[in-house]
C-alpha cells in the first residue's frame, strides 16, 4: 500500500518536474546567448491556450504541443526584435510580453470553450490525455519505485533528453561554443567571425517556443481546463530562478526542476493530510530561496566561478 | 637575413585618412619589410593606431594603395586582413574570461569541426607555442592567467589563422618586465620563422632593443624611419615630440611662494578599470599659485592619479593631502568641500549630466549647502537660477537658455559650464586647488584660448593648479614646474624655464629619470643638424 | 545606419538623436495607447470576434456616469501604485515589487480589523487613518529589502522585486485559508462575526477563504454627490506633493541626477545607498496605500483577489506610459481603469474573461517600449541621389 504512494509521488515529481525543465531549459539556451527573456509566464500561458486549443480541434496532442510551441516562438520573436535588432531594454521588453502573454492567453482559452469549441470540446480532452499517458514496459514497470522511473509519458523522457541535449551542444559542439561566447563577450565573438545577431535571434526564439511547450504539456497533462482564469501560477517566474539556481547548466536544470517538481507534488500531499495554512507559508520558500542565492551570486568575487554569462541582459551593438 | 629581391611584406602608399575635423593621416608611406620587425612610434593622436586600423580592415584609407607581398589589394574588413595573412593582437584583448584558452582560440574556425576536436585543438596550440618558444596551458581559464599570458592567447590567435604579418598595438603597457623580455623573445623567434611584426609603442627604450628600424609618426605624417641602433634615444624622442617654436603666453612669473604645498601626494599606487596598477609609487606636490603641468603619452595612469585625488577612485596605498587634511579614499563631497576643483576627463557622463538643464548641471555639486537649499530640502530656485545666469554670463557662455538640456551646448560651452561650477565661490567655500584632466581636448581654437587664460587667473589669484594634458605644448605654455609621468611612474620633475624638449621626451618615452638618488644618463646626443 | 529597401531608390536612415524634443516621449505614449486598442481589435477580428463589441463597452463606460464612476473607482489603486514608481523609475530603480507592496500595505491594514472582530475595539476615528499609516510604513520597510541588496551588492531588483510579489501573496494564503488565523472561521472572531452576519441576514459558508469583512467603522467613506470613494482624494493629494517633491526638493534633483549616469551622482557626492532607501520606503510606502484603499473601499475583506487583476502590474505600464509625471499618472489611471470596466463589463456580456484587459495592456506595454525606440533614433525616409 505505502509503495504505491512512492511510486504516485515519484511520477507526479517526475511529471510535474517535467514542466519546469522544458521551461527551464528554454530560458538557459536564451540567457546563455546573453538575451534575458523575463516574459517566460506569459509564453507559458500563451502555449498552454493554443496547446489545448489546437489539440482538440485537432484531437491530436502532439499536434497541440507542436502549435504550441510556433506560438510561443512567435512571440518570443518581438523580444528578440525589441532587444537583439532595437537593442532596446531587456528587461521592459520582457515584461511587456509577461503581461501581454497573460493576457491574451488567458482570454482567449475562456473565448475558445465557449464560441470556438463548444461545450462537446470537453469530452475529447481523454482522447489528447491519452497521447500523453505513461507508457508502460511490461515486466520493468511493475518493478517497486524504479518501475515508476519506466512508467512516464514521452514528455517526460523528451526532458531528460532536451537536457543532454543542450549539454552536449553547449559544451561539445562548435555552434556551443560560439552560443557561450556571445553571451560572455559578444565583442570578442564577433571580433572572431560569429554572427550576435543571428545567434541571439535563434536562441531567444526557440527558447521562447519551448517555453510555450512547458505550458502546453502543463495544461494537457497536468492541469487540463480550457477556463478563462490564469494556468502557470507563478512556475514560469520559478522557471527563471531556477536557471540561476542551475548555475545556467542543462544537467544542473534538470536535477532543480525535478527538485521543484517533488517540492509542488509534496505540497499536494502535506496538504491532503495536514491541511490548509502552514503548508501554504511553505510555498515561499521557492521564492526566499531564489533571493538568497541571487544576493549571493551578485557579490562580485563570487560571481566568476558561478558562471552568470558576463554579457547577460547587455544589448550589444557594434559602435 | 632580410632578403632584398623579396618584395616587402607590406607596403602603404600615399595613404590619406580624414576624420571630421581631423586629418589623421597625411599621405603616409609605410613599408615593411619581410621578415623584419618595425617599430611604429609616435605619441596619441599621431596616427599609428589609424594606419594599422586601416591595414587590418576596420578602417578604409580615403586614398592610397596598400600591397601585401607585392600584390596590390584592397583591404574591406578584418576577414579580408584575415585572409591576407595579417594578424592583430589588439591592446584591449577581445577574450572571454570564463573560457579557456582552447576555447578562446578556436572561436569562429571551422577546421575543428561541428562536433569540436578539442583534443586536436590543444594539440595544435602546444605545437605552435613550441615553435615559438613559450608555454601555455591550453585548458587554463583566461581569469587564471596573468596579463603576459593572456597577451599569448591573443598571439595564438593569430598564428592558428595563419597570420604571417603582425601587429602587435602598444603590448608591453600590460606587461612586467620579464614578461616583456620573455615576449621580445617570442617575436625574435618568430622573425626567424619568416614573420613580419609591427610594434607599436611609444616606449623609445623598447623601440631602439627589439627593432630592425622604425617610422615615427607625429600629427599624421612620418617624420622618417631609421634603424633605432644607428640613432641615439634623444633623436626619437626629439622625432617624437617635435621641436617647434613655442609661443608661451605671457605669463609674469609665480608671485606667491609659500611653503606649504597645497596638494601632497606621497607614494600613492592606484589600479586601473582592469586590475592593472597604474599608478605606481608616485609622489608630487602643488604649491599655492603655481601650475604643475603633468605630461605623459595619454593611459600613462594620469587619468587614474587625478581620480584619487578626486576621491572617484580608491587608493590601494599611499597619501593623499590636501592642504593639512590627509583626504586618502575620502568622498568626492568632502575633498569638494575644502575646496578642489575637479575638471574631469569626461565633460559628458561624469562632469555634467546631459540630458539635464543648464542649471541643474552649474548645481551640481553646490546643490547640498545653503543658500542653494532651504531647511535642508526645498530647492531656493530663484537663487539657484540668478547663480546660473551670472556664472554663466562671467564666463561668457554662448546658451539658449538655463532650461535647456546641457546636451546643446558646445564642447567649449561645456567645459565653461564646469569652469563656472567648480570654480563658483560660494559662502563657506574657495577654491584652493584646481585638478584638470585633459581640459582642452576637443576644444575650437577659441575655447582652448579662453581655457587656458582661466587656469592662469587662478593661478595667478593663488590657486594651485594640477593640469594634466596630452599636448606638450600646453603644458611648455602654461606651467611652472613640469611632471613626466610613464607607465604609472613620475619620472622626473623639473622647473618649466629650465625645460628641455628632449628630456621630455625622453622621460615619456620611459628612457629617462630624474631624480636625486639615481639618474639614469640619456644616452649622448648624436651630432644634430 | 542605413537600410535600403531592396528595390526601389529609397532607404532608411537610422540615427542616434542629439536633441530628444520635449512632444516626443508624451507622443509615442499617446500613439502607442491608441494603436494598441486598434491592434487589439486586429486580434480580435483574427479571431472571429467582433472588435465593435469591444469598443461600443469601452464607449458606454466612458459615456455612461454611471460607469464612469466605476471606473475611476477602478482606476484609484491603480493611481496609488503608478505614483509608488515616479521616483524609483526616475532614479533606475526597477521597482516591479508595486504588487506586493501593495498586498503588505492590505495585510498589515487589516490588523485592527481583525483586532476589531477579536473583541479589542479602538476608538472610531483612529480606525482609518491608523490602518493607513501601518499600511504606508510596514509596507515601506518591505521595499527596503530589495532597495538595500542593490545599494550593497547590486542585487538585480527586478528579480528580487518579483520574487517578494509570490511571497506576499503567500503570506496572505496563509492568513485567510481555511485553518489561518484570519480566516473567518478563526474560533477568536467566530461569535462576534456570526452575530454580525445574523443581523445582516447572511450565512456563513464554513471553510470559505476569506476574512471577516471590514466593519462600518474602518471604511473609506464616499465622496458626496460624486459616489466615488476617498482615496481618490488622497491620491490626487500624493500626486501634487510626489509632483513637488519631484520637482521642487533636493530629493528630486538628486534623483533626476542618479537616473542620468551613477558616475555624475558620485562626482557630485550624492550617497547612492542613502537616496535609494528613501525613495525605496516611499514607493513601497505608497503602493502600500494603495492597498488599504482598496481593502476598506473596494473588496472590504482581504483575500488573494486583493489585487485582481494585477494592479501592481498595470502600475508599471501606467507609470511608463505617463512618463513618470504624476498628473499624467493620474489621467493614464483613468484610462486604465475605464479598459479594466470595459473588460468586467465584456466578460459579463459576452463571456470574454476579464483578463482581456490585461490583455490590451500587455499590447500597448509592447508597443511602447517598441516605440521607444523612436525617441532614441531618429528614423527618416531619404531618396537616394
Amino acid at each position: 500500500m505505502e509503495l504505491d504512494i512512492v511510486n504516485l509521488f515519484l511520477i507526479q515529481s517526475l511529471t510535474i518536474g517535467t514542466v519546469y525543465l522544458i521551461a527551464t531549459l528554454g530560458e538557459v539556451l536564451s540567457e546563455r546567448a546573453g538575451v534575458v527573456n523575463l516574459g517566460l509566464e506569459g509564453l507559458m500561458e500563451v502555449g498552454a491556450t493554443v496547446a489545448i486549443i489546437v489539440a482538440l480541434m485537432t484531437e491530436n496532442a502532439w499536434i497541440g504541443l507542436l502549435a504550441a510551441f510556433l506560438a510561443a516562438a512567435a512571440l518570443a520573436a518581438i523580444h528578440a526584435f525589441t532587444t537583439v535588432s532595437l537593442k532596446l531594454n531587456q528587461f521592459a521588453s520582457g515584461l511587456a510580453i509577461y503581461i501581454f502573454g497573460v493576457g491574451i492567453g488567458v482570454t482567449f482559452r475562456g473565448y475558445a470553450r465557449d464560441i470556438i469549441l463548444g461545450p462537446q470540446a470537453l469530452l475529447k480532452i481523454p482522447k489528447i490525455k491519452a497521447a500523453l499517458a505513461s507508457i508502460r514496459i511490461p515486466g520493468i514497470s511493475n518493478i517497486p519505485i524504479i518501475g515508476s522511473l519506466f512508467s512516464l509519458d514521452a514528455m517526460v523522457y523528451f526532458g531528460i533528453f532536451l537536457g543532454l541535449l543542450l549539454w552536449f551542444i553547449f559544451y561539445k559542439t562548435r555552434i556551443g561554443l560560439n552560443i557561450r561566447s556571445v553571451g560572455e563577450n559578444p565583442a570578442a565573438a564577433d571580433a572572431a567571425g560569429v554572427n550576435v545577431f543571428r545567434l541571439r535571434y535563434i536562441t531567444t526564439i526557440i527558447g521562447g517556443g519551448l517555453a510555450g511547450v512547458a505550458g502546453g504539456y502543463l495544461i494537457i497533462k497536468i492541469a487540463t481546463q480550457i477556463a478563462g482564469e490564469t494556468v502557470i501560477l507563478g512556475r514560469g517566474w520559478i522557471a527563471i530562478a531556477l536557471v540561476i539556481f542551475a548555475f545556467w547548466d542543462p544537467l544542473r536544470a534538470i536535477i532543480g526542476a525535478y527538485l521543484f517538481g517533488a517540492l509542488e507534488a509534496s505540497f499536494y500531499w502535506l496538504q491532503g493530510y495536514f491541511g490548509g495554512a502552514t503548508v501554504v507559508m511553505l510555498k515561499a520558500v521557492p521564492h526566499i530561496s531564489a533571493i538568497i542565492i541571487l544576493t549571493i551570486m551578485s557579490i562580485e568575487a563570487l560571481r566568476k566561478r558561478i558562471g552568470a554569462p558576463e554579457a547577460l541582459g547587455k544589448p550589444y551593438s557594434r559602435e | 637575413m632580410v632578403s632584398k629581391e623579396k618584395p616587402p611584406a607590406v607596403l602603404m602608399k600615399n595613404i590619406v585618412k580624414q576624420f571630421p575635423g581631423v586629418l589623421a593621416l597625411d599621405h603616409v608611406n609605410f613599408e615593411v619589410k619581410a621578415g623584419e620587425i618595425h617599430g611604429l612610434l609616435g605619441e596619441n593622436g599621431a596616427g599609428k593606431t589609424t594606419l594599422m586600423s586601416i591595414l587590418y580592415g576596420v578602417y578604409r584609407t580615403d586614398s592610397g594603395e596598400i600591397y601585401i607581398h607585392g600584390k596590390k589589394v584592397n583591404i574591406r574588413s578584418p576577414k579580408d586582413a584575415i585572409a591576407l595573412g595579417i594578424g592583430m593582437v589588439p591592446q584591449h584583448f577581445k577574450l572571454v574570461m570564463a573560457h579557456t584558452v582552447v576555447e578562446n582560440v578556436i572561436l569562429g574556425l571551422k577546421e575543428f569541426g561541428l562536433v569540436l576536436k578539442m583534443k586536436d585543438a590543444e594539440k595544435k596550440i602546444i605545437e605552435l607555442a613550441k615553435t615559438y618558444g613559450f608555454r601555455i596551458n591550453p585548458k587554463a581559464k583566461i581569469w587564471q592567467l596573468s596579463m603576459g599570458e593572456r597577451q599569448y592567447v591573443e598571439l595564438l590567435k593569430a598564428l592558428i589563422r595563419k597570420a604571417n604579418i603582425l601587429i602587435l598595438d602598444e603590448p608591453t603597457t600590460v606587461l612586467t618586465p620579464q614578461e616583456t623580455r620573455e615576449l621580445f623573445n617570442t617575436l625574435r623567434r618568430m622573425k626567424e620563422e619568416g614573420k613580419s611584426i609591427i610594434f607599436i609603442s611609444h616606449k623609445l627604450e623598447e623601440v631602439k632593443e627589439l627593432c630592425d628600424r622604425v617610422t615615427v609618426l607625429r600629427k599624421g605624417r612620418v617624420v622618417g624611419t631609421v634603424d633605432p641602433k644607428k640613432v641615439g634615444l634623444a633623436d626619437l624622442a626629439r622625432m617624437m615630440v617635435g621641436r617647434e617654436v613655442l609661443f608661451r603666453i605671457k605669463k609674469e612669473p609665480r608671485k606667491i611662494v609659500l611653503e606649504e604645498p597645497i596638494l601632497k601626494v606621497e607614494g600613492l599606487y592606484a589600479l586601473s578599470d582592469k586590475g592593472v596598477m597604474a599608478v605606481r609609487n608616485v609622489s608630487l606636490e602643488v604649491y599655492p599659485g603655481e601650475i604643475l603641468g603633468v605630461a605623459g603619452i595619454a593611459g600613462s595612469g594620469q587619468e587614474e592619479l587625478a581620480e584619487v585625488i578626486a576621491g572617484m577612485r580608491k587608493a590601494e596605498r599611499g597619501k593623499v593631502i590636501i592642504g593639512n587634511v590627509d583626504v586618502t579614499n575620502a568622498s568626492p563631497k568632502k575633498i569638494f568641500e575644502l575646496g578642489v576643483a575637479y575638471i574631469p576627463e569626461s565633460r559628458i557622463y561624469v562632469g555634467t549630466a546631459p540630458n539635464l538643464t543648464l542649471w541643474e548641471n552649474m548645481i551640481m555639486r553646490h546643490h547640498r549647502y545653503p543658500p542653494f537649499v532651504k531647511n535642508k530640502v526645498i530647492l531656493n530656485l530663484p537663487y539657484i537660477y540668478n547663480f546660473t545666469r551670472k556664472r554663466a554670463e562671467a564666463l561668457n557662455m554662448m546658451y539658449s537658455s538655463i532650461f535647456a538640456p546641457a546636451r546643446t551646448l558646445s564642447g567649449g560651452n561645456l567645459q565653461k559650464l564646469i569652469l563656472a561650477r567648480e570654480l563658483a565661490e560660494t559662502p563657506g567655500r574657495k577654491t584652493k586647488l584646481i585638478v584638470a584632466v585633459y581640459p582642452t581636448r576637443g576644444l575650437d581654437v577659441g575655447a582652448t584660448e579662453y581655457v587656458r587664460k582661466v587656469l592662469i587667473e587662478q593661478r595667478d589669484k593663488g590657486v594651485g593648479v594640477l593640469l594634466i594634458s596630452e599636448d606638450l605644448e600646453e603644458i611648455l605654455m602654461l606651467s611652472d614646474r613640469i611632471a613626466v609621468i610613464h607607465n604609472g611612474e613620475i619620472m622626473g620633475i623639473v622647473k618649466a624655464e629650465e625645460a628641455n624638449v628632449e628630456e621630455i621626451g625622453l622621460m615619456m618615452g620611459g628612457a629617462l629619470r630624474k631624480n636625486t638618488v639615481s639618474e639614469k644618463k640619456a644616452e649622448p646626443k648624436a651630432p644634430s643638424n | 545606419m542605413a537600410l535600403h529597401i531592396p528595390g526601389t531608390k529609397y532607404y532608411v536612415k537610422v540615427e542616434r538623436r542629439l536633441e530628444v524634443p520635449r512632444m516626443i516621449p508624451a507622443l509615442v505614449s499617446i500613439v502607442s495607447a491608441i494603436a494598441g486598442i486598434l491592434l487589439g481589435g486586429i486580434i480580435f477580428l483574427a479571431v472571429g470576434i467582433d472588435p465593435m463589441e469591444a469598443y461600443t463597452r469601452i464607449g458606454r463606460v466612458v459615456t455612461n456616469p454611471a460607469f464612469l464612476g466605476n471606473a475611476i473607482e477602478v482606476s484609484i489603486p491603480i493611481m496609488f501604485t503608478s505614483l509608488a514608481l515616479i521616483l524609483p523609475f526616475r532614479m533606475a530603480f526597477y521597482n516591479i515589487g508595486g504588487e506586493g507592496q501593495f498586498e503588505i500595505g492590505a495585510i498589515v491594514a487589516m490588523i485592527p480589523v481583525i483586532w476589531y472582530w477579536a473583541g479589542f475595539e479602538l476608538p472610531t476615528f483612529i480606525y482609518l487613518p491608523f490602518m493607513a499609516l501601518l499600511a504606508f510604513v510596514i509596507a515601506g520597510l518591505w521595499a527596503l529589502i530589495p532597495a538595500f541588496l542593490r545599494a550593497k551588492w547590486k542585487v538585480n531588483e527586478i528579480l528580487v522585486t518579483l520574487m517578494m510579489n509570490f511571497i506576499s501573496l503567500q503570506i496572505i494564503w496563509y492568513l485567510v485559508s481555511p485553518g489561518g488565523p484570519w480566516n473567518e472561521a478563526n474560533p477568536a472572531f467566530r461569535e462576534r462575526y456570526l452575530a454580525y452576519l445574523k443581523e445582516q441576514g447572511v450565512s456563513i459558508i464554513p471553510g470559505f477563504k476569506g476574512t471577516p469583512v471590514v466593519p462600518e467603522v474602518a471604511r473609506m467613506p464616499t465622496i458626496p454627490g460624486l459616489g466615488i470613494n476617498a482615496g481618490l482624494v488622497l491620491a490626487i493629494v500624493i500626486a501634487v506633493v510626489l509632483w513637488f517633491i519631484s520637482s521642487k526638493t533636493i530629493i528630486g534633483y538628486e534623483v533626476r541626477i542618479v537616473g542620468e549616469s551613477e558616475k555624475a551622482a558620485q562626482y557630485a557626492g550624492i550617497n547612492y545607498l542613502r537616496l535609494v532607501l528613501l525613495v525605496m520606503f516611499i514607493s513601497g510606502g505608497l503602493a502600500g496605500l494603495g492597498g488599504f484603499v482598496n481593502l476598506t473601499a473596494d473588496l472590504l475583506k482581504l483575500s488573494p483577489e486583493i489585487s485582481t487583476p494585477g494592479y501592481g502590474y498595470t502600475g508599471i505600464i501606467a507609470a511608463w506610459l505617463s512618463r513618470l509625471n504624476p498628473i499624467a499618472a493620474l489621467i493614464v489611471s483613468v484610462f486604465f481603469g475605464i479598459l479594466t470596466q470595459s473588460a468586467y463589463i465584456m466578460q459579463q456580456e459576452l463571456r470574454i474573461s476579464h483578463y482581456v484587459s490585461v490583455g490590451f495592456e500587455g499590447l500597448i506595454f509592447i508597443l511602447l517600449v517598441i516605440g521607444d525606440f523612436f525617441v532614441y533614433y531618429r528614423v527618416r525616409l531619404m531618396k537616394k541621389v
